[in-house]
């Protein structure tokens, strides 16, 4: 007898349809699963044995072969137990097979029987099938929540195999769930971070409300406890909420890496992911032979904050340079290639030198100017051109640690980021920042007067600037003169642009 | 000393034992001591519509370990195979099968006891 049951595989951040074909046939007892699985689904067979022997049923003396089909994508993880042990019952005629239509199956059981929770239910939820309710997910009860955040789409959740088995043939009825969207952000909780807090550092302040605005990279460079990380740890706090298309994607890679385990709600604040700089290039943008996201996938529209950035390894610095032009990364291995999308914002901070006071004007530096270039060069020019904002931050005044704090709260900065954006996303479409604008964009979107022309020739001419760095200079015009609520870019937009590239400037 | 008659001696009544114990239980014999050129298989019988494969283990102490240890994953992927030949030469390979073991203990004051494990093992990949 031949059963035929849904499920799905999760390929990089994109669910397919997987139809699982059971046959038990007589002959010689054997249980084999075909259709490109890997270990960890082939090793399903046992736990489909014993599942179905501990809920009370009996696994037939015959010849049990499963098909993952389509053949040739490949079958990773547990999450095809369910519609197996289903499709075995139905092939054995236990379960009607019109029980069966309209559904999709997928959970890891265990020895036991219980349905236990898989990784990746969130883009199934999203998928084509079954974002209108065309199709019921039969998932785990630990994983509704996650299936719920996708409106319209129909979920029966399980707790033991048992009890599924006794819905289908319609003996005790589970209830059907369904996806109620993602509902409103609940209040931000007072006693979360503030840029008040932080005493003096207005210039850094103004770069990262800019980068804020346009989504630009920044990187800080100061002498130790100058406020960067503080700074830094602040930065999701003047970001604009992301909307609901942004907010399911990045969920959606959340959901792939396993990351959204016991949360109640899909990732409304855009990510902030600040990897140690020990980490290997595979855990920054992805790997492994059946690729999982990376850092940089999981601060998808996010910040991705780089601490110390000239202690990361070399090789780790240098794959960032695809993800942060890209907006994705592509990671090819053997039996695949990916894609998964990476458009972060990148902020990064370093001390100038070694010891960390190079430029403080009041504690001498220790190191010999050999170290000093030694260590500025770890992070590579390439790099380097591709931060839009670079800030100095230097040490606080005495007379700025003392005075009582009274710089903006981070509502009134995230406001005036609000409206900034409001203008990219009328000029270029939603979601689309200044930091993203194309070559050709460029030309259209970030016209100078003649003012600026011979301002920003003066810069290219004087600083050194790359092709790239002169772009990304009229970038951050453009998004000065958003902030400023400017149509055109005017000149002292253009000067304060040019200025966030020191580091330029040094280097030459 | 014993010799190796006495062990053949020996199997022999294991088997026998292990015939007469099946058969209180409802299965036909069909063949015993069956070989092929692949190997041998102690039992066939019949249980309902099902072919069911038997090995036979027997003890006369228990210093070796319990009877049914000694099937060993090599000795497993011999039965499947001559199971196949079986099946193969009767032309047989739509029938339901199973692989059963049968353990008897024989102590040295002469008490048997016999054991049957159903469905032992499967016919896997081999």
């Amino acid at each position: 007898m031949l059963a035929r049951v849904l499920s799905s595989a999760v390929v990089g951040i994109e669910a397919f349809l997987v139809e699982v074909e059971v046959d038990v046939a007589n002959g010689l007892p054997a249980f084999t699963i075909v259709g490109l699985p890997d270990a960890a689904c082939r090793e399903s067979a046992e736990r489909v044995r014993s599942a179905l022997k501990n809920s009370g049923f009996t696994f037939p003396a015959k010849r049990v072969t499963v098909n993952l089909a389509p053949a040739d994508i490949r079958k990773a993880g547990s999450a095809y137990d369910l519609a197996i042990a289903i499709g075995v019952l139905a092939a054995e005629e236990v379960l009607p097979h019109a029980s069966l239509e309209g559904k999709m199956f997928c959970a890891e059981l265990s020895l036991g029987g219980r349905l236990r929770a898989v990784t990746g239910v969130l883009p199934r939820a999203a998928s084509e099938w079954a974002r209108d309710g065309k199709v019921e997910l039969v998932i785990p009860q630990a994983n509704l929540r996650e299936a719920a955040f996708v409106e319209g789409s129909r979920i029966l959740p399980a707790r033991t195999f048992a009890d599924l088995v006794r819905h289908l043939s319609g003996e005790a009825e589970i209830e059907t769930v369904e996806g109620k969207g993602v509902g409103p952000a609940p209040p931000r909780s007072a006693d979360a971070a503030d840029f008040s807090e932080i005493r003096g550092q207005q210039h850094a302040k103004r770069g990262l409300e800019i980068a804020a605005a346009g989504g630009h990279n920044v990187l800080m460079i100061g002498p130790p406890g100058s406020g960067k990380t503080m700074l830094a740890k602040r930065m999701p706090t003047i970001l604009s909420k992301m909307t609901t298309v942004e907010a399911l994607e990045t969920t959606k890679i959340h959901s792939v890496a396993g990351l959204l385990r016991g949360r109640t709600r899909i990732l409304e604040t855009r990510p902030f992911r600040d990897p140690h700089h020990t980490i290997s290039n595979v855990a920054m943008v992805g790997g492994g032979t059946h690729p999982k996201p990376g850092e940089v996938s999981l601060s998808h529209h996010g910040v991705l904050f780089l601490d110390e950035l000239a202690e990361f390894r070399r090789d780790v610095l240098e794959v960032l340079r695809q993800p942060i032009e890209e907006g994705h990364v592509s990671i090819g291995r053997a039996a695949t290639t990916l894609t998964f999308p990476s458009r972060f914002m990148l902020v990064a901070a370093m001390n100038p030198c070694p010891c960390g006071y190079y430029t403080d004007p009041k504690k001498e530096c220790q190191c010999s100017s050999l170290q000093i270039r030694s260590y500025l060069s770890k992070v590579s020019g390439p790099l380097l051109d591709r931060i839009d904002i670079q800030l100095e931050v230097p040490r606080l005044k005495p007379g700025d640690l003392f005075s009582p704090p009274a710089g903006e709260t981070s509502e009134t900065i995230r406001e005036r980021v609000d409206r900034a954006r409001e203008r990219q996303y009328a000029r270029y479409g939603a979601g689309q920042v200044n930091a993203s604008l194309g070559t050709a964009q460029i030309e259209t979107a970030c016209r100078l007067d003649d003012e600026g022309l011979a301002l920003i020739r003066q810069a290219v001419d004087r600083m050194g600037f790359s092709a790239r760095a002169y772009h990304k200079s009229l970038k951050v015009a453009r998004t000065i003169a958003d902030l400023e609520g400017e149509e055109a870019i005017l000149p002292r937009h253009v000067a304060e642009a040019v200025h966030y590239r020191v580091l330029d400037k040094n280097s030459n | 000393m014993r010799t190796a008659g006495d062990f053949k001696a020996f199997g022999a009544i294991g088997e026998e034992l292990a015939c007469q114990f099946l058969r209180r239980r409802g299965f036909k014999i069909l063949a015993r001591n069956y070989v092929c050129p692949i190997g041998e298989i102690d039992l066939i019988a019949r249980d309902g519509q099902t072919l069911v494969f038997v090995e036979v283990k027997a003890r006369r102490s228990e210093t070796a370990g319990e009877p049914l240890e000694s099937i060993t994953c090599h000795k497993r992927i011999q039965i499947v195979r001559c199971a196949k030949y079986y099946l193969t030469r009767f032309s047989l390979h739509d029938r339901p099968c199973r692989f059963d073991a049968v353990s008897v203990k024989i102590t040295a004051a002469g008490d048997v006891s016999v054991d049957a494990v159903r469905d032992a093992f499967g016919g896997g990949s081999f």
